[in-house]
């Protein structure tokens, strides 16, 4: 024996003693018999058993060591320093494992054992060690006993993967990896609780910003707020960071969808060790270990097959501390993606180029693209946001395209809450200005276009066009006012037709009670045009019926009622019901949701969005007070009585604008609007009467 | 530049003034494309005028939200205007 052992036979002594005599000072606690039968207090029973079997391995030179590292396991237990290679082989986690669960699985057995005796009547029953249990606890107690036996074979001889497991769910021995777990749960909760903060940070930040735009600002809602154009883009995906952290992640599909949205935002890129540290992943993984590792792991319990085994031999097996992604694969592709993001600068979406066939949408943007249904999305709404390379970037040549209605391409759609296709969006705005209605061909239903999330690309600014030079000024000879009624007509009802779908297709948080105030906007114009029809000419007839078509298009595609034009009747039908009752049963929903805007629309009106698309023209016309009509005659009558001009008509006018600004019944647009009138009104009369005087002079010098 | 005029462009395209509408002091217009005999096409843009030099430029207008608020005002001028 060499002295190693001396000194560890005398340590074991000292402590044996040590425990002994501890037992017998204490005034309180519980004293339990040891294998010696001695009395121990119950908190060193174990550790005292432990020193007793050290004790008997050692007399018995070892020869009925249990499994080879029973000693060194006693050891731990006991607190007993071995300095032996074996000893330094041993990790602390496997230390700190088996202390964990023993103690746990020890103090079970023991209660159990406690019970029995203590109780008086029920079913008794001899356990596998031969103690004597209730017949209630039997299977407890044999499962507690099999854990044991595991735990002493440094969980070597399970019979099956999950055996040991499967028995800590039964006994509810709670497995030290678990605990691990919590801690690093608590570290990972705190980590998202601050990055959390940082997120609804800048969030607030956007808010705020948002509220000081000015009227001509572009401003766009989301999720009930209106946000700077600008700035919509950045906080759509920090929603999605914001409902990935809400989710502690369980949403994210890759590890790296977070960093991808958070590089897209001001708050940038993450060390990667603090993103792992963040998402609760290890970033390094031990390549020559995992890689021998099923791929397969239940609670982290990992088995190794016989080559790992020989591999890893005398050192510690305790997969506990491993985390593996689930699959190797995964792995890889994790590594190849680390590598990625940290040696290569990409920039997700506005890097990709006409080469690259796909379009730059992360990993779960582009998974969720295919499958999802955005209805079956959480509150928050994980939002689309889509490349460039999602929208078609052809230039569309306005007009031919936007006549008809591509019906066939409608009929095919899915009814379904579908997202939008690739081409259904021009990125460049004049495209989808003149384009739009042709693009957008499938139907969708209105609780589609009431609850579609914000999809069109905006982080591309909007296509300065270039400044034409107008090289010649003529007066047009033949254009007469009713003309030019038909021709702002047509040209109206087609900016409107396409511009309604491109403003819905910005702005998410268009309501069906607003679409109602805009389908019923589209059918109104539809009949003004229809009533243009008797008095224009053939050409005009033709600009006329193009105008309906666009228009009925915009409606079919907000809708999703089918639009049909009888040729010989020259009626228009939604769904079998004839314009005119369908334009009436419209009005009449739009009436009701006009005075249901609220919040929404003042917003809007106040940010400087007083478009057709939101507030709609029908609310501003159909809601016209009396007052407005009166000034609107008022400003008629100034500009045709020109007998006082100048100073006269100039006096009328300022009394006229002053009267309008004080006005509370009329909105400020209505201000605005009446005020504009006053002065054109004024250049008009003046555009006369130098006419007038033109006439006269040319007159007198004939 | 005022409605009911034709102008002719640098790039050989002219256009009929219908309408015109003022924000932020930039003169916009609602314009139809001419054919070369001056026959109305179907090509409708709004347009803003830029006034360089003495010279006078079009530029078209592709924000949406300036759209959508002139298109209104067209609209309503058409309702007020021609009604």
């Amino acid at each position: 024996m060499n002295t190693n052992l001396e000194n560890i036979k005398n340590s074991i002594s000292s402590k044996l003693e040590e425990i002994q005599n501890n037992s017998k000072t204490t005034v309180w606690g519980q004293i339990v018999l040891a294998n010696d039968h001695k009395t121990v207090l119950k908190s060193d029973l174990e550790k005292y058993n432990a020193l007793l079997r050290m004790q008997e391995i050692i007399n018995s030179n070892s020869e009925d060591l249990k499994t080879n590292h029973e000693f060194q396991d006693l050891a731990k237990i006991a607190g007993i320093s071995l300095k032996e290679e074996k000893r330094e082989i041993e990790t602390n986690s496997n230390n700190a494992k088996i202390n964990y669960e023993s103690k746990q699985i020890n103090a079970k057995l023991e209660e159990i054992v406690e019970y029995a005796k203590s109780s008086t009547r029920g079913q008794f029953s001899l356990a596998n060690d031969h103690n004597s249990v209730l017949k209630s606890d039997l299977e407890r107690y044999n499962a507690l006993l099999r854990m044991q036996e595991i735990v002493n074979n440094n969980y070597k001889n399970q019979k099956s993967k999950y055996e040991y497991q499967e028995l800590a769910e039964l006994t509810g021995v709670k497995l030290y990896s678990e605990e691990i777990e919590k801690e690093k749960q608590k570290q990972i909760n705190q980590n998202i609780k601050e990055e959390l903060n940082n997120v609804n940070n800048r969030i607030n930040t956007i808010i705020k910003e948002s509220q000081k735009a000015n009227k001509y600002q572009p401003i766009t809602i989301i999720n009930n707020k209106p946000i700077l154009l600008d700035y919509s883009r950045e906080y759509k995906v920090l929603i999605a960071m914001q409902s990935y952290l809400e989710n502690n992640f369980a949403n994210m599909k890759k590890d790296f969808d977070y960093m991808d949205l958070r590089i897209q935002t001001e708050l940038g890129q993450m060390p990667d060790e603090k993103y792992f540290a963040l998402i609760g992943k290890e970033k390094v993984l031990n390549k020559q270990v995992s890689s021998k590792l099923p791929t397969s792991t239940k609670n982290e319990e990992i088995k190794l097959d016989n080559n790992s085994k020989k591999q890893v031999e005398g050192k510690s097996p305790t997969p506990s501390v491993i985390e593996l992604p689930s699959t190797l694969e995964n792995e890889n592709k994790l590594e190849e993606k680390s590598n990625n993001y940290f040696s290569f600068n990409i920039v997700p979406e506005k890097g990709v180029t006409k080469n690259n066939p796909e379009p730059s949408v992360s990993n779960a943007q582009k998974s969720e693209e295919n499958t999802h249904n955005f209805s079956s999305q959480p509150a928050s709404s994980i939002i689309e946001l889509p490349s460039k390379n999602e929208y078609n970037t052809r230039p569309e040549n306005m007009v031919n395209s936007s006549l008809a209605i591509n019906n066939k391409d409608a009929q095919s759609a899915p009814s379904v809450i579908e997202l939008p296709s690739k081409n259904e969006y021009n990125t460049k705005q004049e495209n989808a200005i003149y384009s739009l209605s042709q693009n957008l061909n499938s139907h969708h239903s209105e609780n589609y276009l009431a609850t579609r999330p914000f999809t069109i690309n905006l982080d591309e600014p909007p296509v300065e066009e270039p400044k034409i030079k107008v090289v010649a000024r003529r007066a047009c000879k033949w254009i007469s006012k009713h003309k030019k009624q038909i021709l702002i007509a047509v040209g109206v009802s087609l900016l409107m037709a396409s511009l309604i779908i491109a403003l819905q297709a910005l702005i998410p948080a268009i309501t069906s009670m607003l679409q109602a105030t805009e389908v019923a906007n589209l059918s109104a114009a539809m009949i003004n045009n229809g009533a243009l029809w008797g008095d224009a000419i053939a050409s005009e007839q033709v600009a006329l019926h193009a105008a309906n078509t666009s228009l009925a298009s915009a409606i079919e595609t907000m809708t999703g009622t089918k639009a049909l034009y009888d040729v010989q009747t020259g009626i228009w039908t939604f769904g079998g019901t004839e314009l005119t009752k369908f334009a009436t049963a419209m009005g009449a929903n739009a009436a009701n949701a006009i005075s249901q805007v609220g919040a929404i629309s003042k917003g809007l009106l106040t940010t400087g969005i007083v478009g057709l698309g939101l507030t709609g023209i029908g609310s501003a016309l159909k809601n016209k007070s009396s007052e407005y009509k009166s000034y609107l005659q008022e400003i008629k009558n100034l500009e045709n009585n020109t007998y006082n001009f100048p100073d006269g008509m100039a006096d009328q006018a300022h009394e006229l604008i002053n009267d309008i600004r004080m006005n509370s019944n009329l909105n400020k647009d209505e201000k605005d609007r009446l005020i504009r009138k006053i002065k054109e009104s004024i250049k008009n009369a003046y555009n006369k009467l130098n006419y007038v005087e033109d006439a006269l002079e040319e007159g007198v010098n004939r | 530049m005022k409605p009911n005029e034709i102008i002719d462009l640098e790039n050989n395209t002219s256009y009929l003034l219908l309408l015109d509408n003022k924000i932020d002091n930039e003169n916009y217009f609602l314009a139809v494309r001419l054919e070369k005999d001056d026959t109305p096409t179907q090509d409708y843009i709004v347009l803003k005028e830029i006034n360089e030099n003495n010279e006078s430029y079009i530029q078209k207008v592709n924000d949406p939200f300036i759209l959508s608020k002139l298109i209104t005002e067209y609209y309503l001028d058409l309702e007020e205007d021609f009604t």
